[in-house]
């Protein structure tokens, strides 16, 4: 349904597309970004930003304005990967994610799970106007992580049948 | 003299012209004045208001904890309720404020900042109330609870303990 509204793939993630597409590669098996001549954070900061106007516009979020930046662990609560604030007045938000320094898993791991962390906090949006007692924050945790999990898998089966998925390239499929 | 050629150019009577200079300095006195006046205003609130960085903590819990390890002063356990606007800047352990942390269900808000507590104003307890309520984290083990406290930053002017707050950030 987005197609037209995809983001344009930035020139890294084309190569890796094709690269992936001709070799049948596997994730981990793609160039380094080493290879590439950027740097993790740089290349995380970018892919955020690339993902997230996909996915705000797949969870018809698209009348909010949403904001990403890569917070360093020291910035977020103990034992988080990132968080989301909103203004739901004025239909505002801000995610942050984790930045590399936090990650120590290949590049293709940290990629994927920032994703997750992007994806995580825009159904956290979707449920913004739901109040949710204290109670009840572990439970709706379990329950966004579960959705989050079925929306990229079902993202993947779109880029399973010849779709092209900008979110989820098969170069970063699992 | 320069009074005297605008009385020529301007074909005033020299009264005229004198009238209209002193008038003239008037406005540009009045104008200097009030742009220090607003100077210095502006200054001084800058300078008055500041950053309190801390845990976030429920005003009512640390308002009865502190009264509740006060055994000599009886009188004071009786009044125990939150209330905002009275002076409560207290240095307490931390240990005695653990379960004291603010919560969604929090209404009044205090910030543990630099070993003082300070209860926040009833603009800040509203912010505070929005801020907490208007975010969520994704947590790195679902399978363990979440830290119970929030950090944040308030920045305001502190006044015999209660923080006029000016904005909140919630870490």
């Amino acid at each position: 349904m987005g197609f037209t509204r995809l983001p344009r793939l930035s020139l890294l993630f084309s190569t890796l597309l094709l690269i992936s597409l001709a070799s049948g590669a596997h994730a981990q098996q793609i160039s380094s970004p080493a290879s590439a001549g950027e740097d993790p954070q740089s290349l995380a900061n970018r892919y955020v930003h690339e993902i997230l106007p996909y996915w705000q516009h797949r969870l018809q979020l698209d009348e909010w304005d949403v904001h990403i930046l890569l917070s360093r662990p020291q910035d977020l609560r103990p034992g988080t990967l990132g968080n989301i604030h909103w203004d739901r007045d004025k239909k505002a938000a801000t995610i942050r994610v984790m930045d590399s320094s936090g990650y120590h898993t290949d590049l293709v791991a940290m990629l994927k799970d920032m994703q997750v962390t992007v994806v995580h906090e825009l159904v956290h949006l979707e449920l913004a106007s739901l109040p949710v007692a204290e109670a009840d924050r572990s439970n709706q945790e379990f329950a966004i992580d579960h959705l989050t999990d079925a929306l990229l898998a079902a993202d993947e089966g779109r880029a399973a049948s010849g779709f092209l998925s900008v979110a989820n390239p098969p170069a970063l499929s699992r | 003299m320069k009074v005297l050629v605008r009385c020529v150019l301007l074909e005033l009577t020299c009264a005229d012209a004198l009238t209209f200079r002193v008038n003239q300095i008037r406005t540009t006195k009045m104008k200097s004045t009030l742009s220090a006046i607003a100077l210095m205003a502006a200054l001084s609130m800058a300078s008055y208001a500041a950053d309190f960085t801390g845990q976030l903590m429920d005003a009512t819990c640390v308002s009865q904890n502190h009264s509740g390890t006060s055994p000599a002063s009886p009188s004071t356990s009786s009044s125990t309720t939150s209330s905002t606007t009275s002076p409560s800047s207290t240095t307490s352990p931390s240990s005695s404020k653990a379960s004291c942390n603010a919560t969604t269900a929090t209404t009044a808000f205090a910030i543990e900042a630099n070993g003082k507590t300070y209860n926040l104003d009833s603009a800040g307890n509203t912010k505070a109330a929005a801020a907490i309520k208007s975010r969520a984290d994704r947590s790195a083990d679902p399978t363990k609870a979440m830290s119970q406290s929030y950090t944040a930053k308030v920045t305001g002017t502190e006044n015999n303990g209660e923080i006029s707050v000016q904005s909140i950030d919630i870490q």
